[in-house]
């Protein structure tokens, strides 16, 4: 059971903030979502967490003990990155086997098993892989390894909704058996929204947010119903996402869902909804 | 089981729900297994931790027990907690409202007994 | 340190084929010189001499060197392996290797002398037979081919595109400037050279040394490149 502590956290590139004193805590066990528009950060985080690249400003402990260059507490994590950084001319059995040189609790038959199951070939090289192989093969290695704590960057980047399907259904199996942290760093939110448990959200570089699922949902809500009937009750509110249709309208109310005047609703005859993670995403980060 | 994830309703709390109807069906039989967090979670691909909530919730309320390396079991008497807890709920959501409404249109508690009874005529 | 060591076994499992292959053409090369020699030597007023294999393990350990960076470097990072222990477990490797051919350079200086008249580098430079000094300074010089191939492939790794032009002008300006401050000093940069080679080449010991040392300041330099290295394409 490991806990990550990023402590305020700058990375300057140059004139370019890319992280701009983020401070978090990871605790064990959880399935994290990284969430951010392209170029917030969430690489960079993910980065810096691992040893790959270094911070201009404060640090990482991974169980009280520094990140930097520190064997033990890295061995800790599988990081599968966006990058391919595996020798193009392996095969896929291969790299399987040399990670188990590294993270000795690799689990190779359990890896030959889901690369079945994907329709993986193991005896292919790595560049004659498409991009969704690619990604599966990678995946395929995260989940194996039975490390503490497993980064996914993009994991289901290329891969069709079939496999995407059974990708979320083997992280769950493997998370519920065998419990973990996970962090996910992803565009698509509304597939990942209730496999998440916690959300981190980096906007430019910053935090933003980082709180349960529940949590953040709860903080708002949706209404819909006809046009004129709703903006009578969103009038005064603080809304988001508005959809129409004809008549037809719906909002996010930006309140907490405790408060919803259900009796206005009621004589207005509107719809409460829950909340979606992704439209909550999008107004959170909008410039 | 079928849960609507656009729906107010916390999905820890449908999931119960579902499982005390399938309970109520006679899907899942009294003193037998039913899935576990993970199979549920798998299933419905959604956090295993909010599926165990499910699964607590009804634990704490006398609907199911686990048995030690095994699984989660239909507590014995399971379909009465359940009717007896959803008459309850019953009575707070329909009950109490319609007798609310029926003092706002001034309608007697004998004229609600004869429209309870026409209406079970149907 | 096993774990230091699982890094070089991945870094020599690469090397093992290519090392198959040269001692083959080695092998390969020496039947066809010991073929010429009986031909040849049948011949009366004819005079034949062997060698080369000594350095040509130089260059093998040299483009090894220059080898053996960036795919491991960038298999190390995707296993989360610290650059220090990288670094350890490859130089480690690249040491043994030229510790190894070194070996095998001496004991084949041996072993051809006998079949054919050949002349290993160390007794070619040194005019001398002795297979200790053969095996250490062979060793030594290796050491040196494959650290500075490390380091070069390091720096040119780390070196964005102008720092790689720079590196790359460098040797080829420092020659050109030594030269204009050789005519304009009146040829004291020759003496200082000449001087060096004398020393350097003149004791096997002295080269040793100097070769060894040589080495150590590579690692070193690799050391330092590669405590902050960034990944990058």
């Amino acid at each position: 059971m490991s806990t990550i502590e990023v402590k305020n956290i700058t990375m300057n590139y140059g004139p370019v903030k890319a992280l701009d004193d983020v401070s978090l805590i990871i605790e064990p066990n959880k399935i994290y979502g990284l969430l951010g528009r392209n170029g917030a950060g969430k690489t960079t985080l993910l980065n810096l967490i691992t040893n790959k690249i270094f911070p201009t400003q404060g640090n990482v402990l991974i169980d009280g003990e520094g990140a930097f260059e520190n064997d033990r507490a890295l061995n800790k994590i599988f990081y599968m990155m966006e990058k391919n950084l595996y020798p193009e001319g392996m095969k896929v059995k291969e790299i399987y086997k040399w990670t188990r040189e590294y993270y000795s609790l690799f689990d190779i038959e359990y890896a030959m098993a889901l690369s079945e199951k994907f329709g993986l070939n193991v005896n292919k090289k790595i560049k004659s892989l498409s991009t969704g192989y690619t990604s599966i093969f990678k995946a395929i290695a995260a989940l194996a390894s039975n490390a503490e704590i497993i980064l996914l960057d993009e994991p289901v980047l290329g891969l069709d909704a079939n496999h995407r399907n059974m990708f979320y259904k083997e992280l769950i199996a493997n998370y519920s058996e065998n419990p973990k942290t996970i962090i996910i760093s992803t565009h698509l939110i509304e597939e990942v929204e209730n496999v998440l448990e916690e959300v981190i959200i980096i906007k430019e570089g910053k935090l933003i947010e980082k709180r349960s699922v529940e949590e953040l949902l709860n903080s708002a809500y949706v209404i819909s119903g006809e046009a004129d009937k709703a903006d009578v009750y969103l009038k005064g509110r603080r809304y988001i996402g508005e959809e129409g249709l004809g008549k037809f309208k719906s909002a996010t109310v930006i309140e907490d869902s405790s408060l919803k005047d259900e009796a206005l609703a009621k004589e207005l005859n509107l719809d409460f909804a829950k909340a979606e993670l992704q439209k909550l995403f999008i107004s959170l980060t909008n410039s | 089981m079928l849960l609507d994830f656009n729906s107010e309703k916390p999905i820890y709390l449908q999931l119960a729900e579902a499982i005390e109807d399938d309970i109520l069906k006679g899907i899942f039989e009294e003193d037998t297994q039913v899935p576990s967090t993970t199979e549920i979670s798998i299933n419905l691909k959604i956090n295993p931790a909010t599926a165990g909530k499910g699964i607590n919730l009804l634990v704490d309320e006398g609907i199911l027990y686990k048995k030690r390396g095994v699984g989660m079991f239909v507590c014995n008497g399971a379909k009465e907690t359940i009717l007896k807890k959803r008459k309850e709920a019953f009575y707070n959501n329909f009950v109490l409202s319609l007798l609310e409404e029926a003092s706002k249109l001034q309608i007697s508690k004998e004229e609600i007994i004869s429209m309870v009874e026409r209406g079970q005529g149907r | 340190m096993n774990n230091t060591w699982k890094v070089s076994k991945y870094v020599f499992h690469d090397y093992k084929k290519s090392m198959l292959v040269y001692y083959g053409v080695i092998l390969g090369i020496f039947i066809l010189m010991t073929a010429a020699y009986l031909k040849i030597s049948a011949e009366p007023n004819s005079r034949i001499e062997f060698s080369g294999f000594g350095f040509s393990a130089v260059v093998f350990l040299f483009i090894s060197g220059l080898n053996s960076f960036k795919a491991y470097f960038k298999f190390m990072q995707a296993n989360n392996v610290s650059r220090k222990r990288f670094f350890l477990g490859t130089m480690v490797i690249l040491i043994l290797m030229a510790a190894l051919m070194a070996s095998v350079d001496a004991v084949c200086n041996v072993v051809f002398k006998q079949l054919i008249p050949y002349e290993g580098l160390f007794t070619q430079v040194f005019k001398m037979q002795s297979f200790f000094t053969d095996i250490l300074w062979s060793f030594s010089l290796m050491a040196f081919a494959v650290s500075s191939g490390w380091f070069i492939t390091m720096l040119y790794y780390r070196c964005n595109k102008v720092m790689k032009l720079v590196v790359s002008f460098a040797p080829v300006f420092t020659f050109i400037l030594l030269g204009i401050i050789d005519r304009l000093s009146m040829g004291i940069v020759q003496r200082v050279v000449k001087l060096f080679l004398a020393v350097v080449l003149g004791s096997p010991y002295l080269s040793i040394v100097y070769y060894l040392l040589c080495s150590v300041v590579a690692f070193g330099l690799c050391y330092i490149l590669i405590r902050r290295m960034p990944i990058k394409d």
